[in-house]
């Protein structure tokens, strides 16, 4: 096996373990605050870091040369802004959330067969890196993951809201934080995806042109889908179930753009 | 004193169970008066240490003293109570394990009258702190009420015996508590400045929300009320204009109509720019029109919703009952071996060991 693969493999394992030890937790009802799975979240998140540095040896760039690799990215985001901000605001079982999406991720791109020699010969022929596209890349990459952030607490609203309604209160409804909390999660979560969105097509502007550049037009449509939305939450208000909606449905436009964008 | 080789610890008692209320609120010790009355038990011959428990649901003594007494047991009740008929009361009896796991299963509030409740653990440790504090306590209740406060909060982490709302107040607390987060930043309006309003806001209140507003038709009422709750009282047309600023809003009203449509509810939700909005309907006739509960960002209970979730609280609490009890006889089991290995029967010797900090 591939080092490469056998790091996704790694992560995989990571986000598994942890998955299921805090799914196994919350049916014994010994949940609490989430130090394993956390942990496992940052393993994984290693690994996959692992990962993306040894196709970047490959690529000479910043490893995001087809779809898969841009899902490793994303999600690769998602665990990192899970980890700085997650805990810190007491988000409980967002980890349990993201840790299934990012391990399907893992998987499928482990699985897909990588064809080095025509990566390395791609490579060359592009002449290396461009300080301002790998930003672009990075950058609109990071917000990508900001936004499937914001989904997850978004589903996280919805399901806490079903309980609430339903009043059904069983182990997910003592377990899942406040409405109220996840609510402003989602917008801070989409706040600060949109502007990195903002630099990153900032930085997409800046590069030199060039033939085998990607169409700008979907992120500028993303872009401005998630700053309307920032925009009417902040200046009038959005009821919060429709927030949450909001976030999820536009997360799976931004996911379509990228099928564009590869 | 008497025979001193063969001490053992006893528990004797009366609670929910055996004994009516109108016997228990005869025989309820204040906290300030257990430490002394507990000395009344071991000033007589062959008792060694006492600790008496009073609550509202059960008066009990847990009691160091010979073998020989079990017996007579019922004379700790009679000298508290100096009434021959004590004697005759439906007490209960036990020692050796049976004894420490009915204060296990006491102190757990498996034994309560709502399975689970937490208070009890805290009347526990008052009431052993109290009899600590009058010397009345040595090593054996020492030992064995600090090590069943240990098993008590044991059984609570390992278990779900205390998870669910059992009152209808408590659980408008959960729900409240998982729409808004801190009630610190939350508003509370009445509607109607009725019995059950008052408990519903006055659990609401105990959690420190940020204001609260009373209106009522009998705006006297709500002016009592208001000022007993440290809120505001509204006349009740100007509480209906002022819906937009409650946060949670409870309608208590003897209204035989519907008071609250959706027409009046939509503009305030509105004026609430997105912030939700919880209501808890406990009138009979309801107040608040069901169609109410459709609007985004209505989060709307009547009486038969907040009773639902106490019957199913209650229902998976009484689920716990068989997890709790082996929690209890298997680290009873390993007190039992720790207490037996202090060997009671040599009880009272010279050189005890140096009282524990309560």
């Amino acid at each position: 096996m591939d080092r490469d693969r056998l790091f996704l493999v790694c992560a995989a394992v990571f986000f598994c373990g942890g998955f299921l030890y805090a799914i196994t937790s919350l049916r014994n009802g010994h949940y609490k605050k989430s130090v394993w799975n956390f942990l496992a979240m940052f393993l994984g998140m290693v690994f996959q870091s692992m990962f993306l540095a040894e196709r970047g040896q490959v690529h000479e760039r910043c490893p995001v040369t087809n779809l898969l690799e841009i899902l490793v990215f994303v999600s690769w985001s998602m665990v990192i802004i899970y980890l700085l901000f997650g805990s810190s605001y007491r988000l409980s079982l967002m980890g349990v959330f993201t840790s299934p999406l990012v391990l399907i991720i893992c998987i499928i791109a482990a699985l897909v067969p990588f064809d080095k020699d025509q990566a390395i010969k791609a490579a060359a022929d592009l002449g290396g890196a461009e300080t301002w596209t790998e930003l672009h890349i990075g950058i609109s990459l990071i917000s990508y993951g900001s936004f499937g952030m914001a989904c997850i607490a978004g589903l996280m609203f919805l399901l806490q809201e079903h309980h609430v309604r339903s009043g059904k209160l069983e182990t997910l409804f003592y377990h899942l934080p406040p409405m109220h909390n996840l609510s402003k999660a989602v917008f801070r979560l989409m706040f600060f995806g949109v502007i990195l969105l903002a630099a990153g097509i900032f930085s997409a502007e800046k590069i030199p042109p060039k033939g085998g550049s990607h169409p700008l037009w979907p992120l500028y449509a993303i872009w401005i889908l998630y700053a309307v939305i920032c925009f009417v939450e902040f200046f009038r208000g959005i009821v919060a179930r429709r927030l949450a909606q909001f976030a999820v449905f536009a997360f799976l436009i931004s996911f379509l753009s990228l099928l564009i964008i590869s | 004193m008497g025979d001193i080789n063969s001490a053992e610890i006893f528990c004797v008692g009366i609670n929910h169970e055996s004994a009516p209320v109108s016997v228990r609120e005869q025989m309820a010790i204040p906290e300030s008066k257990l430490g002394e009355k507990c000395s009344l038990i071991t000033e007589k011959e062959g008792f060694y240490e006492v600790v008496i428990i009073s609550t509202c649901n059960r008066i009990e003594i847990y009691t160091v003293a010979n073998s020989d007494k079990f017996s007579q047991l019922e004379e700790c009740f009679a000298c508290l109570y100096g009434e021959e008929e004590m004697r005759t009361l439906p007490f209960y009896k036990f020692h050796g394990s049976e004894m420490m796991k009915h204060l296990c299963r006491v102190a757990s509030g498996l034994d309560s009258m709502i399975l689970g409740e937490t208070e009890i653990l805290g009347q526990v440790k008052k009431s052993y702190a109290a009899a600590h504090l009058a010397g009345q306590t040595s090593r054996y209740l020492n030992k064995l009420f600090q090590n069943v406060f240990k098993i008590a909060k044991y059984v609570r982490t390992n278990s779900k015996i205390t998870r669910g709302a059992t009152s209808v107040g408590a659980a408008g607390v959960d729900l409240a508590e998982k729409i808004f987060g801190n009630l610190k930043d939350c508003n509370v309006m009445i509607l109607g400045a009725g019995q059950m309003g008052e408990m519903v806001a006055k659990t609401l209140a105990g959690r420190g929300v940020k204001g609260l507003v009373v209106s009522s038709r009998s705006h006297d009422k709500a002016i009592a009320l208001a000022e007993e709750m440290n809120g505001k009282a509204y006349e009740f047309e100007e509480g209906l204009t002022r819906l937009f600023e409650a946060d949670i809003l409870i309608t208590a009203t003897s209204s035989p109509h519907t008071l609250l449509t959706k027409e009046q509810i939509v503009p305030a939700i509105r004026k609430r720019r997105g912030r939700p909005l919880f209501i808890i309907d406990i009138a009979v006739p309801r107040d608040v029109d069901e169609e109410i509960a459709r609007v985004p960002g209505v989060y709307l209970y009547d009486m038969d919703a907040l009773q639902r979730i106490t019957v199913s609280a209650h229902a998976r609490r009484e689920e716990q009952i068989i997890i709790c009890e082996d929690l209890i006889s298997t680290e009873v089991a390993k007190l039992e071996l720790d207490i037996s290995s202090r060997n009671t029967k040599k009880y009272p010797d010279q050189g005890d060991d140096p009282l524990p900090t309560v």
